[in-house]
């Protein structure tokens, strides 16, 4: 028998689960979602699929964990429901508490790193270093599946870095820029 | 003077290249597949009868070398070639070149590929041939100052068009002169990436019109036929997403007119084969000429349902010298149908590319749906080349049937390992005027405005349950495996029928 308790994260508020496996191998669960107890008939198949009858009513969940897969304080996650996609963040209550203390630290820095939201092959660097950037000035173009697609500064700022040259293949989530 | 075709190599990947074998497989023809280095495990390949290496991934040393193309031809002993869409289908050099070489093109003749793949020249041809087009200029514009004196002589907005474009690369809409020089230099890059071109014109900027287009086809002995029309006007910067056919808004007199004109399109240009004759039309139902694609187009499996004809075997047909076996001037057509595009793309971040390995597919089934895909698991969607992955085609005896079996199917759709566009499909079939059939090509902007309560309470909960469950049994696999006890055995056992590799 185990019990153990989450926190999901879904438009920013936060939802407290715990999950009780009444018999080991039964695929039976009672999960507590903001105190009210649900039982679960669960089964994974292949891919992360779930099916859940829960209530009488049969789910298929499809879950795909997404953003860095190394980072064990990411719980982010798109969950498809009966063809709707739902994204959040599931961390075990340790976890959550981590990141929490991990994000006030962060957000007191005015850096903000640059990232590439995909991979592909950077066309062109529209900035320079030591450039002032307003907010919603293209960055960097960056060219993938045909398209050129311009990479805009989430802030104002000083260009503090630039950390990728023309023509330069890029993985997603590779940190091109520095601004400050 | 019909002689059937030998040996068909199809110089072209992904979908459309097994949509196009298919048929082939069909007919007993046997096809010759080419690929990039990236491709060597990719469906057309396995599909094929024989299959060639062509080079590296960049599409210029790999499926637009027309050389390579044709000495694989040669070797393996093809008699015609089949383009597909995109690459080098509407490429005048290239059908020159399988001519030179004693070799026929499944498509246009090249002349008539000159004639439309300038944007410029079309619009100076279809003018004198008496076929409407938008207002803007005939030429190409060599300076960026002379492009922004015609802009500011037109009135912004404007639209900059490569003059060798199509598929909405090169193409710029440009609201005022700060915005200019950005986007100038963007559409030239972009023309002389996807064209090696880069010549651009310009065009005033119709506010929110739709995009309607006819599919016509001719034989070798001056036969024209038109179908009923596409209606595409759900697009994303160019990019078509929804594709329906007959278009909600055409009355059957405009249907005639639009026919009509469209093979007086193909006439002008002494059309052969499979064509499309694209036009803009206005909230007054006015229709203008865009620009005419040579080639078999991404979103013909919509008239393929409605006209229970097979495109792709007409080109193969009529290519060999066969008259066209269909009614003329128009082709009959029964019921609704509608198809969306699956694109491997982050909807919640701007549309990225979304390459990937895919790890496992499930394929929309059931009565009158048709997923064309050249996806299955284990297969690779590399950045090389188009988002696209998959079409999935529905037809209904009415408009809402096709939307709604269209929406059922999405449904089903199930691909692991990219993202894709697939519920964001099934909001657009969703939308009231999609439904009411009163859309244009705003209709993706405006939605994007529009609060939407797509995600309701139970879908919330359900997926918070879900995912509470698979980190539950991820973790108890965890401690399983630290733990050494008496049932070791048995937990790394019932661990293993709980594969998450979506926890931390």
């Amino acid at each position: 028998m185990t019990k153990l308790t989450f926190i999901g994260t879904l438009d920013g508020n936060t939802h407290e689960l715990t999950v009780d496996d009444l018999d080991e191998d039964s695929g039976l669960y009672i999960v507590n979602l903001d105190g009210r107890d649900y039982r679960v008939d669960a089964h994974s198949m292949p891919s992360e699929i779930v099916t859940a009858i829960i209530d009488n009513k049969s789910y298929d969940i499809d879950l795909d964990k997404i953003g860095k897969q190394d980072d064990t304080l990411n719980g982010s996650m798109a969950v498809r429901v009966r063809g709707r996609v739902v994204y959040l963040d599931m961390l075990d209550q340790r976890r959550h508490k981590m990141r929490a203390a991990q994000a006030s630290r962060f957000t007191q820095s005015g850096v903000t790193k640059i990232t590439s939201s995909m991979p592909g092959k950077i066309l062109r660097i529209l900035v320079q270093e030591g450039a002032e950037v307003k907010e919603g000035q293209g960055l960097v173009i960056i060219e993938a599946m045909k398209m050129e697609n311009e990479i805009k500064a989430p802030k104002a700022g000083v260009v503090k870095q630039v950390l990728v040259k023309p023509a330069e293949p890029i993985d997603g989530d590779t940190l091109l820029m520095v601004v400050d | 003077m019909a002689q059937a075709f030998k040996k068909i190599l199809v110089a072209n990947r992904g979908e459309i290249a097994v949509r196009v074998m298919r048929t082939c497989r069909e007919m007993g023809i046997p096809t010759v597949a080419v690929y990039s280095d990236p491709d060597r495990k990719a469906l057309h390949v396995r599909y094929a009868t024989e299959a060639y290496h062509l080079g590296p991934a960049l599409a210029k040393e790999s499926y637009l070398n027309i050389e390579k193309i044709i000495a694989v031809a040669k070797r393996a002993g093809a008699d015609a070639i089949h383009p597909g869409y995109g690459f080098l289908s509407e490429n005048p050099a290239f059908a020159r070149a399988i001519a030179a070489s004693g070799l026929t093109l499944i498509g246009p003749k090249a002349e008539s590929m000159e004639a439309m793949s300038s944007k410029t020249k079309a619009r100076q041809l279809m003018k004198r041939a008496g076929v409407p087009v938008v207002p803007g200029v005939e030429e190409a514009i060599r300076l960026e100052s002379d492009a922004l004196r015609i802009a500011q002589e037109m009135g912004f907005p404007v639209m900059l068009k490569a003059c060798a474009g199509g598929g909405g690369k090169g193409m710029r809409r440009v609201n005022d002169v700060k915005s200019f020089s950005s986007a100038w230099s963007q559409a030239q890059s972009e023309a002389r990436n996807s064209f090696g071109d880069e010549s651009v014109y310009i065009e005033k900027y119709l506010d929110k019109p739709r995009h309607i287009e006819v599919q016509v086809f001719a034989d070798q002995l001056g036969h024209v036929t038109a179908f009923t029309e596409r209606e595409c006007s759900v697009q994303r910067r160019h990019q078509k997403l929804i594709e329906e056919s007959p278009s909600p808004f055409v009355t059957p007199d405009m249907r005639k007119q639009m026919a009509e004109v469209a093979c007086l399109a193909a006439k002008a240009v002494d059309y052969v084969g499979a064509g499309t004759v694209e036009f803009l039309v206005d909230a007054q139902r006015n229709f203008y000429f865009m620009e005419m694609n040579t080639r078999l187009q991404v979103e013909h499996p919509v008239t393929e349902m409605i006209s229970g004809l097979d495109l792709v075997k007409m080109q193969i047909e009529v290519a060999m010298g066969l008259p066209l076996s269909v009614p003329m001037p128009m082709v009959p057509s029964v019921g609704w149908a509608m198809e969306a595009r699956v694109c491997a793309e982050d909807v919640r971040h701007g549309f990225a590319p979304s390459p990937g390995h895919i790890k496992d597919v499930r394929c929309p089934g059931g009565p009158f749906v048709r997923t064309d895909t050249a996806i299955y698991a284990g297969s690779d969607v590399t950045m090389d080349y188009d988002s696209m992955i998959a079409k999935v085609i529905a037809w209904g005896d009415t408009r809402l049937a096709a939307i709604q079996r269209l929406d059922r199917a999405l449904s089903e759709f199930t691909i692991k390992g990219v993202t894709t566009n697939t519920m964001f499909l099934r909001q657009i079939l969703d939308n009231k005027s999609f439904v009411a059939g009163t859309y244009d090509t705003g209709i993706v902007e405006q939605f994007f405005s529009a609060d939407s309560n797509w995600i309701s309470d139970e879908h919330k909960s359900v997926a918070l349950l879900g995912a509470a469950l698979a980190c539950f049994e991820h973790e108890k696999a965890m401690r399983a495996r630290v733990k050494p006890s008496a049932s070791h055995h048995h937990a790394s056992q019932s661990s293993s029928n709980w594969r998450w590799g979506t926890c931390p």
